[in-house]
């Protein structure tokens, strides 16, 4: 109840209202066909044939970027970061990477990586910019409460073929006291 | 051999819609080229809100729903970003969107790029003017990409502490010069 308090209270004000329309991006589990990082078990991913395994079956062709939580930076100097183990990042802000994708490769979603033992959940989003104060979420959503390391896999709703031409790609997220962000891994496809 | 009458009638809607086109803008020189070219000219664009800080002296804030970012204080004005692109690929031209309403602030963008020895090199830079809202600013660059020797950096100094300056992302154009172009030679 804590947390629909605060998420219905202060998201407007934070600028999140989008994020909270996180339900119809966020897929299940395996959408992506996740492979295990290596170290951590998530328990909710299908186990594969080890780190970094190959997609398989309808997956084929596939491919992904991920990002540790770690190398995300805060968007403003009032944001406080503290670096977690095993590459995670807590802040009590938004913290951001630029998505560097090649230009016509299709982005299909995000799984997320972290835990969450906090009483405010954190969030993700993937954002595109046209560099002229135009900015949409492409996808985003809410990384709910978990029992140690989870993921979740957050799918646009209508893939979106990078272009570099006019548009810029950012990944943010928002992991507050309680939640470790430890990666953000893109999916994407070949055209 | 006369037209069918379907394709007849739509000749009147066919010409309104011409007439209702806006003329084409002008070409700038880091658009695509209009007709194929030797080199296929490709573009890597930097959001404005993924550059950080040069040093912990900036006090700066990112504007909510548009990507950019502005300066709210402190001695730092330098916002920088790595360039992080394929080695032996050359960068022409690099772009800087910007948000210029300030009588006195301004955006100014650069392109440096550092021996690892203490010698930074500026290559071009370029302000903003005088304008009402969104615009942009182009340098020219024509440098080629060198890991092995040379980090390339781009960088935006935003004058002012309020938000009347924003910076609002970068965008580069590069091509690869590969071997079927001169690779023979």
């Amino acid at each position: 109840m804590r947390k629909t308090v605060f998420h219905g209270a202060l998201a407007p004000l934070l600028g999140l209202a989008p994020l909270l329309a996180v339900a119809a991006g966020a897929a299940g589990p395996g959408a992506d066909q996740a492979a295990l990082p290596a170290g951590i078990q998530f328990p909710d991913v299908p186990a594969t044939a080890g780190a970094g395994a190959a997609p398989s079956g309808g997956d084929a062709g596939k491919q992904y970027l991920f990002i540790a939580g770690s190398s995300l930076h805060r968007k403003d100097n009032n944001t406080l970061v503290n670096p977690a183990p095993s590459g995670c990042v807590t802040s009590n802000g938004w913290v951001v990477a630029d998505l560097q994708l090649p230009d016509g490769v299709i982005l299909e979603g995000v799984r997320a990586y972290y835990s969450n033992s906090g009483v405010i959940d954190g969030m993700v989003s993937i954002t595109r910019n046209n560099g002229a104060g135009a900015q949409i979420d492409l996808a985003s959503g809410v990384l709910f409460h978990t029992m140690g390391w989870a993921s979740t896999y957050f799918q646009l709703i209508v893939p979106e073929a990078i272009n570099h031409l006019s548009y810029s790609y950012v990944l943010q997220g928002w992991a507050p006291n309680g939640v470790q962000l430890c990666g953000l891994r893109v999916a994407y496809s070949l055209p | 051999m006369s037209m069918p009458r379907a394709a007849r009638s739509r000749i009147p809607a066919l010409l309104l819609l011409a007439c209702a086109m806006p003329a084409a803008a002008a070409a700038r020189a880091d658009d695509p080229p209009a007709a194929p070219a030797a080199v296929t000219y490709l573009y890597r664009m930097l959001p404005g809100l993924t550059f950080h800080p040069a040093s912990d002296g900036m006090e700066y804030a990112t504007d909510s729903g548009t990507g950019c970012i502005h300066h709210t204080g402190g001695l730092e004005q330098r916002l920088v970003h790595s360039v992080e692109l394929p080695a032996g690929v050359t960068i022409d031209f690099v772009r800087f969107f910007y948000f210029d309403t300030s009588p006195t602030g301004h955006m100014k963008g650069y392109y440096a790029d550092y021996d690892a020895a203490g010698n930074q090199y500026e290559i071009a830079s370029s302000a903003s003017g005088a304008v009402s809202g969104y615009g942009s600013v182009l340098i020219t660059v024509n440098r080629t990409i060198d890991h092995r020797s040379r980090p390339v950096e781009l960088s935006a100094t935003l004058t002012g502490t309020d938000d009347s300056v924003r910076f609002c992302g970068a965008r580069i154009r590069y091509f690869a010069d590969v071997i079927f172009t001169n690779g023979f030679d």
